[in-house]
């Protein structure tokens, strides 16, 4: 008798030899690993190739419009939640926190285990270099258990006060910084030119290296931030709580506890029940279990349910009193810390810095900018950079324009529509070209032709080409000849800046700092400066920019002079 | 103050142009009674119609209420806008009167007679100037009194020929300016472009001229480069329909004071339908010859 196997258990067999060399967990749970396979390279797409290449062509109505590439972070609940709490507005990043949050009751902590790109990313980090180094590993449970419920309480803490801090520890904006200030300067530099690259500072070194320090956790165990530190994934699990399915034991276990060493998340007590605030539903245990008695069922059911043993072991930091100090003095700082930061606040405002187009006011942009660093990624110009500690610890990480750099180009309004958290707000292209960043300001010691030392007409040129016309010329040193005529080219034409047509882009900063300054080396700083500051921008919560602009300039014209000289002019100078 | 205010703010920038006659306009009428101030206002619109505008309309028309108050016009001036408003005769006889009363080596008055038509008495006007110096330094009095030499008198003779269409004079005169020794034709003033430069440059473009004919320009948009005063100059010229329906510069690195000033040799181009009679600005000759010979550059390409 020849025993015929069936093509179709032939292709079976084909793929399962082919998920078997990617992995036991491809092959013992290979949706999950193509969910989050899926997840990290649309994630990577959407930040590196979105962004790339920048075509910009001052005849077309249209820059590079970005596709959803806030998608990740709106997907992070925390960063909702917080700045909801924060900036006390109902941000649209709390619609999606919430859809994400009831997705918990169905499926709990669905996130964790099969979207988030972090997580994905800590798992190829564990598996190529984790696994290889076991010095470092710790086997028991210790006391950081349960630092994320901490860090979430006082991070929404800390948000009631106004402060937003959310974006220093939760999982997606770590991400979107890491990956920032890593990839893109490498990226913009191969690509582009190293000459592309901005100057680091210190709030960049610090995200890398918070970057690099939660993917080194991986040596202490497998996925330590997601299990232990990570807040988002704490708020995942409060919601997790009444979820309606779960992991449950059969009395054929074993107690072999290969489950136990195994759960990437700890996420199975020492009587190898579920700690149901902590699984992930990833089904690493499943294929584990030499006698296949885990099953991932709704809660409900309970058939053949293994009873809990009677000796569990309470672990003795895992008690209420410490978990109560722990909450008490999570707290005690944040309260601490938020009184520290608003107190220093009133006062870093002041240093005005250059906020992107369409920026809240200073004190609630702050509050609501989750410092993700997705401006940052899509400006094409590389305008926006974070902030150091130039305005403070608050401003860390915040987007600042450096028109020494670069220029906001007039066609671009990708910053707005990329803000999960609408700190910045999104702007149709016709009011961002009303919104006032700052206003320039010419430094007529330095200018050039304001000296009479050169002829220059860098930023008037780049002001016309960008169709603001926010700079004119004056006329300084002119010569007459005998007949009392003006020498037609004597003197210098000198610029002048238009106060009403003015919107701080920064082009003209841009320009003279790049020929003046570093390449003729005439100049030590630009001798025309965006400067921020009251009066000088337009920062509104709602309203429209255009409106405002004209209000401005009819407020000048009614200046000027009137009189019954119109019925004798001409009609075309009417 | 307000001369200042016109010479400062608002001659450097179109934008102003309106507004600046619109003033003029309201201190005439601010000051009809006190006749000093209102014949300066007079002569003020006149010029800036002249000058800012091309309108000679208007500033023939404002200039002769400001003679008719006892001013005295600048009768270059208005004898270029009698030859606009058609009347060659009146021109011709101001602009003889001007021939007795200027230096006679004036280049502008050289170039007004030319552009009325007068081109061989233009040229006989340069001719009997030259080679008075022996070190090849000649004065033609340019409104300041800045001396000229040989080569500028044969670019100028050049150029006038060129304008009314007598091109193989124009290109015996630029061989000419080739021909003089190298010190002859440096510029005199530390912006200037050396002649032997201007001259090569235009006895090219005149060469394309001479092949033109704008009946075999295929409809289409055209661009050509040169070197203008600063860098390359691109224009792009559109033809429609037979005709030529604009002259744009797309890109360039003149400074902007020439690019405002030779301007009116793009319209021009378009106005005349051709390069006959157009104007090159007397202080941006450079960036005027620069468009005209892009322009001519790009038709002469298209031609089928």
């Amino acid at each position: 008798m020849r025993f015929e196997v069936s093509s179709k258990e032939k292709s079976r067999e084909k793929l399962r030899s082919v998920l078997e060399k990617l992995g036991p967990t491809w092959l013992s749970t290979p949706w999950r690993r193509f969910a989050q396979a899926f997840c990290l390279i649309l994630f990577l797409v959407l930040f590196f190739y979105f962004c790339w290449p920048y075509r910009f062509d001052y005849n077309s109505e249209n820059a590079v419009q970005p596709a959803q590439l806030e998608l990740f972070l709106v997907l992070d609940p925390l960063v909702g939640i917080s700045t909801a709490l924060a900036a006390k507005a109902l941000v649209w990043s709390l619609a999606t926190a919430a859809i994400v949050l009831l997705i918990c009751t169905v499926f709990p902590r669905w996130f964790c285990g099969y979207v988030c790109p972090m997580g994905t990313l800590i798992d190829l980090f564990d598996w190529s270099i984790g696994r290889r180094i076991k010095r470092f590993r710790v086997i028991k449970r210790g006391w950081w258990v349960n630092l994320r419920f901490y860090l979430l309480t006082g991070i929404l803490i800390v948000a009631l006060f106004g402060v937003l801090l959310s974006g220093f520890v939760a999982a997606i904006p770590v991400l979107t910084r890491g990956m920032l200030y890593v990839f893109a300067p490498l990226q913009v530099g191969l690509l582009r030119g190293w000459e592309y690259v901005p100057k680091f500072n210190t709030g960049q070194y610090v995200s890398i290296l918070l970057f690099l320090v939660i993917l080194g956790l991986g040596l202490l165990r497998r996925r330590f931030w997601c299990a232990y530190l990570c807040p988002s994934g704490a708020l995942l699990s409060l919601a997790s709580v009444f979820s309606l399915t779960g992991r449950k034991v059969e009395d054929t276990c074993a107690e072999c506890g290969r489950c136990l060493s195994d759960c990437p998340f700890d996420a199975i007590t020492t009587d190898f029940s579920t700690r149901s605030l902590d699984c992930t539903l990833c089904r690493s245990c499943k294929d584990i279990c030499p006698k296949q008695s885990i099953k991932f069922v709704s809660r409900w059911n309970d058939a053949n349910k293994r009873s809990s043993g009677e000796g569990v072991v309470m672990q003795p930091f895992y008690t209420r009193r410490n978990f109560l100090f722990g909450m008490l003095s999570t707290a005690g700082t944040g309260v601490g810390v938020a009184t520290g930061f608003t107190l220093e606040r009133e006062g870093y405002a002041k240093s005005y810095p250059v906020r992107p187009p369409g920026s809240v006011p200073e004190v609630i942009f702050r509050s609501q900018c989750v410092r993700c660093g997705q401006c940052l990624k899509v400006c094409p110009g590389n305008v926006l950079q974070p902030a150091g500690l130039k305005f403070g610890i608050d401003g860390i990480w915040t987007p600042t324009v450096t028109a020494d750099f670069s220029g906001c180009k007039p066609f671009c309004n990708n910053c707005g529509q990329v803000c999960p958290t609408g700190a910045i707000r999104k702007l149709p292209l016709d009011e961002k070209r009303a919104a006032r960043l700052g206003l320039a300001e010419i430094d007529v010691k330095t200018c050039l032709p304001h000296c009479q030392s050169d002829k220059c007409g860098l930023c008037f040129e780049e002001c016309a080409a960008a169709g603001y016309n926010a700079i004119e010329y004056i006329h300084i040193g002119v010569e007459y000849d005998n007949w009392g005529m003006p020498i037609a080219d004597s003197g210098f034409l000198a610029p002048v800046v238009l106060k009403d047509k003015c919107i701080g882009c920064g082009l003209c900063q841009a320009s003279c700092y790049a020929v003046n300054v570093r390449d003729k080396m005439l100049l030590d700083e630009s001798a025309v400066k965006v400067l921020a500051g009251p009066g000088k921008e337009d920062r509104i919560v709602a309203g429209s920019y255009t409106v405002m602009q004209n209000e401005r300039t009819n407020r000048i014209k009614q200046n000027q002079i009137k009189g019954p000289e119109n019925e004798y002019l001409p009609d075309f100078l009417r | 103050m307000v001369d200042q205010y016109l010479i400062q703010v608002v001659y450097p920038n179109p934008s102003r142009h309106k507004e600046g006659i619109k003033l003029v306009n309201h201190l005439m009428i601010l000051h009809k009674d006190d006749k000093e101030k209102l014949k300066r206002s007079l002569n003020t619109l006149g010029q800036m119609f002249y000058e800012l505008f091309d309108d000679y309309t208007r500033a023939a028309f404002w200039w002769q209420k400001y003679a008719q108050m006892g001013g005295s016009t600048d009768s270059l001036k208005m004898a270029r806008c009698y030859f606009e408003l058609g009347s060659k005769a009146v021109a011709a006889e101001l602009l003889l009167q001007a021939d007795s009363s200027y230096s006679r080596n004036n280049k502008d008055l050289i170039k007004l007679w030319a552009k009325i038509g007068e081109v061989d008495k233009a040229l006989e006007m340069i001719e009997s100037n030259s080679g008075t110096n022996s070190s090849g330094m000649d004065r033609i009095d340019f409104r300041g009194g800045r001396g000229s030499s040989q080569s500028e008198n044969y670019l100028l003779a050049a150029e006038i020929c060129r304008g009314a269409g007598r091109y193989d004079e124009a290109i015996a005169y630029y061989e000419k300016v080739l021909a003089l020794p190298d010190s002859y034709t440096r510029s005199m003033n530390r912006h200037g472009t050396d002649g032997k430069v201007k001259a090569q440059a235009n006895l090219e473009a005149t060469r394309l001229l001479k092949k033109l004919d704008l009946k075999r320009v295929p409809d289409g948009s055209y661009t050509a480069s040169t070197t203008g005063y600063g860098g390359p100059l691109t224009i792009r010229v559109v033809i429609n329909g037979g005709n030529i329906e604009s002259v744009k510069i797309t890109q360039h690195w003149e400074t902007f004071s020439y690019l405002v000033m030779a301007e009116p040799t793009a319209r021009q181009i378009v106005t005349k339908q051709g390069f006959e009679g157009v104007d090159v600005i007397t202080g941006a000759t450079v960036t005027s010859d620069a468009i005209i010979n892009a322009a001519a550059k790009a038709l002469v390409n298209a031609m089928e």
